[in-house]
């Protein structure tokens, strides 16, 4: 699954990060994503910390087939301007990747909380958050 | 009834509910926010019609997506009380998702719930047209003069704050 593949990702222009950069998504600059001062618009680095956080947890678990990740909470702090080139990288605290497997290995759900810092072209934070996913098997019919 | 004062911002609201989607700044047109259909001191509705391309394979809504519909709308909730020596900065912002939003229209409705000289606090609300809950979204707003935000960001101003960024 490539998450600037998404429809919503691809009408925006998500690009995704060099793996060496620990940089997961990236969003080019563009007028169209700027306010009239010249700085990028909240609505713009909302939607590249969530494809962050969903990026994070695909290159930890890769094919996500058979399971339906969804966004349950989302919170923002909006730090500074943004200028230019805006990108995610993401984190979670210590074993969460571990018990997310264990959760749905045994119970087929669980909850992760993602945190999510998107900076800017000059390497300012200009968003810290968290994203939380809840993620269940997919129901099968018989 | 108390008519709303007239200033910057609810000069603005007037323009974006009776004017054409042109008006709006070309980041809300290029991500299809839409504008606003009605507001009175401390709350503002929209409907929002979800267009084909936003939708993911499964017909959902993305959840950024849903955040950046609640921080327009909390936008101009705010701009319906802000000072008119004032400007407003978001920065903290605060969304749950209840249930997944798909290709149905949503009715959007936000309110501001506190104000002191120095802050606003709003809250959102995100249903389908049957009443089912979508999303619920916060946040808290710094109100600024005009030139203090000047100072502190030379040119560029914070990222949705100020007037024709809503």
């Amino acid at each position: 699954m490539d998450v600037t593949a998404l429809p919503f990702n691809r009408f925006l222009g998500l690009e995704k990060g060099a793996s060496e950069s620990g940089l997961l998504v990236s969003l080019p600059p563009s007028p169209q994503y700027m306010n009239h001062v010249g700085s990028v618009h909240a609505s713009a680095l909302l939607a590249v910390a969530e494809a962050g956080s969903a990026e994070f947890l695909l290159r930890h678990f890769g094919d996500v087939a058979g399971y339906v990740p969804v966004v349950r909470r989302l919170e923002a702090k909006f730090r500074k301007s943004a200028r230019g080139r805006v990108s995610a990288r993401a984190s979670v605290e210590g074993d969460a990747l571990n018990r997310l497997s264990w959760g749905l290995r045994t119970k087929g759900r669980a909850l992760i909380e993602v945190s999510v810092e998107v900076v800017d072209e000059g390497g300012m934070v200009v968003l810290s958050g968290v994203v939380e996913w809840f993620i269940a098997r997919a129901a099968t019919t018989a | 009834m108390t008519a709303a004062p007239r200033t910057w911002a609810t000069e603005r609201l007037d323009e974006i509910v009776n004017g054409p989607v042109t008006i709006l700044p070309p980041v809300i047109q290029a991500l299809r926010l839409g504008g606003l259909d009605e507001w009175g001191i401390g709350w503002i509705k929209k409907r929002w019609q979800p267009h084909p391309d936003l939708l993911n394979v499964d017909g959902s809504l993305f959840g950024g997506y849903i955040a950046a519909l609640a921080d327009q709308a909390l936008a101009f909730a705010a701009m319906t009380v802000v000072p008119a020596d004032r400007v407003f900065r978001t920065i903290n912002l605060n969304v749950n998702f209840i249930r997944v939003g798909r290709a149905h229209p949503l009715a959007i409705e936000a309110v501001v719930v506190a104000q002191t000289r120095q802050m606003l606090t709003v809250r959102a609300t995100l249903k389908r047209e049957d009443g089912e809950l979508i999303a619920e979204a916060s946040a808290q707003q710094t109100l600024q003069s005009n030139g203090e935000v000047r100072r502190r960001h030379g040119e560029a101003g914070p990222n949705n704050a100020l007037e024709p960024t809503a």
